[in-house]
């Protein structure tokens, strides 16, 4: 069924006089301030004012609304002024018709550090139940989008903990040597390119243990973990692999392990002579190199220095080129990606935050509390306590603009 | 000079496994001596690929399928080594030290070894500092090689060094090698000999015994 704007808004003002007892009926808190919106992110209709619902703008209020549908989950959004914003989908059938927002007050926010239920999560079921009572909320939709959604969510976790677990010598010592390679490669001194390549697959060879499929399994990732960076770098990757990569779908039918030599050899040394022709400047490339290597090694204590070393230049062309290029200072850029890193892993993992903090490179849990409360205006706990997945993704997002 | 030893030779440096064997077959078929065999194809062969491998011009598996081909040679000549009655010349133990499983660059030195004429008795990977000695002891060695490949298990590098001293074998020398190894390290722990790649390791090992 397909319904215009008009019409839609048309069957929400029918309703409209089912939802002014709704506060009372769920005995909901004082101060909580409901609203209706329609599919656009219009409000036609203030149940109650509460606490106010501050700058959210309409444009927020439909994303809100239309994240909750797709998540199948209440959406959450914290507001400027330390109120938690809560978006709930108005449907008929499968037909998005508008949204309910709830503003709960800051004073009821948990500034807890466990994970259980917080008032803003209570208030929301409620609130959900109850328009799933009334047929303005298609329950059963809202089921099948948030069993879709943990799919998902297993599935990325399953990838990311594969590549956890597979991280082993062969990676760390690429993921070290990056910077290097890069910048010998576009120097044109093949032969150091060469020497740095050795020295990873000595031990991708070894960990391979003369296992054909194993060896192909990691020379694959080599590969593509080349070939990503020299996307970053300004490369074109299919210059050497061809066009959608058929170049690696080779791989799949060498059958042993002198065929997988020359063909290891030919792709390096395509790679090598595409990232030699690469034209972007020599400063992008070098900070590229540099960004990427932050993000791999943010768990580490970095330095300035290091970094600048890493990508061969002293540490104050270092600092001027980062800061033009990036648009923050080396610390500030270093402390955003950490923080990244963070609210990643604070909507995925369970585990305690003191090791959330050493994750990212925090040696010290009060600094990581104190910074992230700055940036994100949350404890790290309180944060993790409030939402399952997507309000992690909302909140990235509000961290980067 | 004979043309299937040249193209033995270059079968050798392009990793050619099946072409190596069956030329080394027609050369054995020709009445040539194993020896010969080993000294003048399969040894400057290898010796190509590694000197280009110390030069960079080359990667590892290149330089593994060259090690292939010329072990698969080695399986037919050795058996008519000893029923000629060639002895080694030395005699060496080789392992990557305990804790460590990477076995590439220690199997790439022995290979090397093989070829020119040392009895190698490979300990394998991850091997416990006392077998060394006990190894060294067995078969008479006077060349022991440690290999290792990660930085952390570079102290029980210097522990089986320090244990092979310990140990009363006067003749050994210790050789020591591994993409994290250095001099200076092989200094500091009291090794004879560092070679920084498989292609060199021969000629230290030679210069470590005539020392």
């Amino acid at each position: 069924m397909s319904l215009d704007g008009q019409k839609r808004l048309e069957l929400l003002r029918v309703c409209w006089p089912l939802f002014p007892g709704l506060p009372d009926t769920l005995d909901l808190p004082e101060g909580l301030g409901l609203r209706l919106v329609d599919s656009s992110g219009v409000v036609f209709a203030v149940l109650r004012n509460g606490a106010g619902f501050g700058p959210i703008s309409r444009s927020e209020q439909k994303e809100m609304v239309e994240e909750a549908l797709r998540w199948g989950d209440p959406c959450y959004r914290w507001c400027d002024d330390e109120n938690i914003a809560i978006a709930l989908p108005l449907t008929w059938n499968q037909t998005l018709l508008g949204g309910l927002l709830a503003l709960v007050p800051s004073s009821l926010t948990s500034n807890g550090q466990g994970n259980g239920a917080s008032p803003p999560r209570e208030i929301a079921q409620r609130l959900m139940d109850f328009l799933g009572q009334c047929n303005w909320l298609n329950l059963a939709l809202m089921a099948d989008h948030r069993a879709a959604a943990e799919r998902e969510r297993l599935r990325a976790e399953a990838i990311h903990e594969a590549k956890t677990r597979g991280e082993g010598p062969w990676q760390a010592s690429y993921s070290y040597w990056e910077p290097e390679l890069f910048l010998a490669m576009r120097r044109r001194e093949r032969s150091e390119a060469r020497r740095i390549l050795n020295r990873i697959l000595l031990a991708l060879y070894s960990l391979g243990m003369e296992d054909l499929g194993r060896t192909k399994g990691f020379v694959l990732d080599l590969v593509t973990m080349m070939a990503r960076t020299m996307v970053d770098c300004g490369a074109d990757p299919a210059d050497t692999l061809g066009r959608g990569m058929e170049r690696l779908n080779q791989l799949d039918a060498l059958e042993d392990e002198e065929t997988l030599g020359r063909w290891v050899a030919d792709i390096l040394e395509r790679l090598i002579d595409a990232v030699e022709k690469t034209t972007c400047p020599s400063e992008d490339f070098r900070m590229s190199l540099a960004l990427k290597y932050l993000r791999e090694h943010c768990e580490q204590p970095l330095s300035r220095d290091e970094v600048a070393a890493k990508v061969g230049l002293s540490p104050a062309h270092f600092s001027r080129l980062f800061s033009a290029a990036v648009g923050r200072s080396f610390s500030d850029e270093l402390l955003h990606i950490r923080l990244e890193k963070a609210i990643r892993l604070l909507g995925r993992s369970d585990a305690p935050i003191k090791e959330i903090a050493g994750l990212c490179g925090f040696s010290d849990q009060g600094y990581f509390t104190r910074v992230f409360r700055r940036k994100l205006g949350r404890t790290p706990g309180a944060y993790a306590a409030l939402s399952p997945h997507r309000t992690k993704v909302l909140q990235t997002e509000r961290m980067s603009q | 000079m004979n043309q299937n030893l040249t193209l033995l030779q270059s079968a050798i440096e392009a990793g050619k496994r099946k072409d190596a064997v069956a030329l080394t077959r027609s050369l054995l078929d020709e009445g040539m001596a194993p020896l010969d065999v080993v000294e003048q194809a399969l040894v400057p062969g290898m010796s190509v690929i590694g000197e280009k491998f110390k030069r960079n011009e080359v990667f590892v598996p290149e330089m593994l399928i060259a090690a292939r081909a010329m072990k698969e040679c080695m399986v037919l000549l050795e058996p008519l080594l000893v029923a000629a009655g060639v002895k080694p010349k030395h005699t060496a133990v080789i392992g990557t030290v305990q804790g460590d499983l990477h076995d590439i660059g220690k199997n790439l030195v022995a290979m090397m070894l093989k070829g020119a004429n040392f009895a190698v008795h490979d300990l394998g990977t991850n091997v416990p500092t006392e077998k060394f000695v006990e190894a060294a002891r067995e078969h008479g060695a006077e060349l022991v090689c440690l290999s290792a490949l990660l930085t952390t298990t570079m102290p029980a590098m210097r522990e089986a060094v320090g244990v092979i001293r310990a140990a009363a074998l006067p003749k050994v020398k210790i050789l020591v090698g591994g993409a994290p190894i250095t001099q200076e390290f092989c200094n500091e722990i009291g090794a004879d000999g560092y070679s920084p790649d498989a292609a060199s390791a021969v000629d230290k090992a030679k210069e470590v015994l005539s020392a």
